[in-house]
């Protein structure tokens, strides 16, 4: 059953991937040469967008991770300092 | 040249070449200067990070497992355990 859980994981992991990864580039290198009256602009957000939301993802993730570190740091601090009195 | 420094490098060339075209010195055409250019290291990164997920998935979804050797792996456990037990070793 374990393997079948690690292969229903990395099927998603795939698609998830794959989905992005041809989405993001058709967004940034296809549209803005498409006109505007096109259908197939009604399938893609607004050019800001496509630099909106990574920008938006990478601001948070990196704040996460930042803050993740300052926070365990920080409490090892305090466990120092409580050690030494 | 050590690995770190050729990547270091190529990020480098890249990067100089990005700013120049967002410095407006290459000769690129509206569209490509007004929409296209400035989302490239975007792309760069949502590359790398959907390369990263596509790897791990494919390579999950290939992994051969071998019943067999699991198999003689517990067997070799348990012979272990029960040689050590002899011996008055604390094992589980």
């Amino acid at each position: 059953m374990a393997q079948l859980n690690d292969k229903a994981v990395g099927a998603v992991l795939l698609a998830i991937g794959t989905f992005v990864f041809t989405y993001y580039s058709i967004w940034t290198l296809v549209i803005p040469f498409v006109d505007v009256e096109q259908p197939i602009r009604k399938l893609f957000p607004p050019q800001w967008f496509a630099i909106a939301i990574p920008v938006f993802l990478l601001v948070v993730g990196v704040t996460g991770i930042f803050g993740f570190l300052s926070f365990v740091m920080l409490q090892s601090g305090k466990k120092a300092a409580k050690k030494s009195t | 040249m050590t690995r770190a420094q050729k990547i270091g490098t190529a990020f480098a060339a890249a990067g100089g070449i990005w700013l120049l075209g967002m410095l407006g010195w290459l000769p690129l055409s509206e569209t490509v200067q007004a929409e296209v250019w400035p989302a490239l290291p975007l792309l760069a990164v949502v590359a790398l990070g959907a390369y990263a997920f596509i790897n791990i998935g494919y390579n999950l979804l290939v992994f051969r497992e071998c019943p067999e050797a699991y198999y003689e792996l517990m067997q070799e456990i348990q012979e272990a355990k029960d040689d050590l037990r002899v011996k008055n070793v604390d094992v589980a």
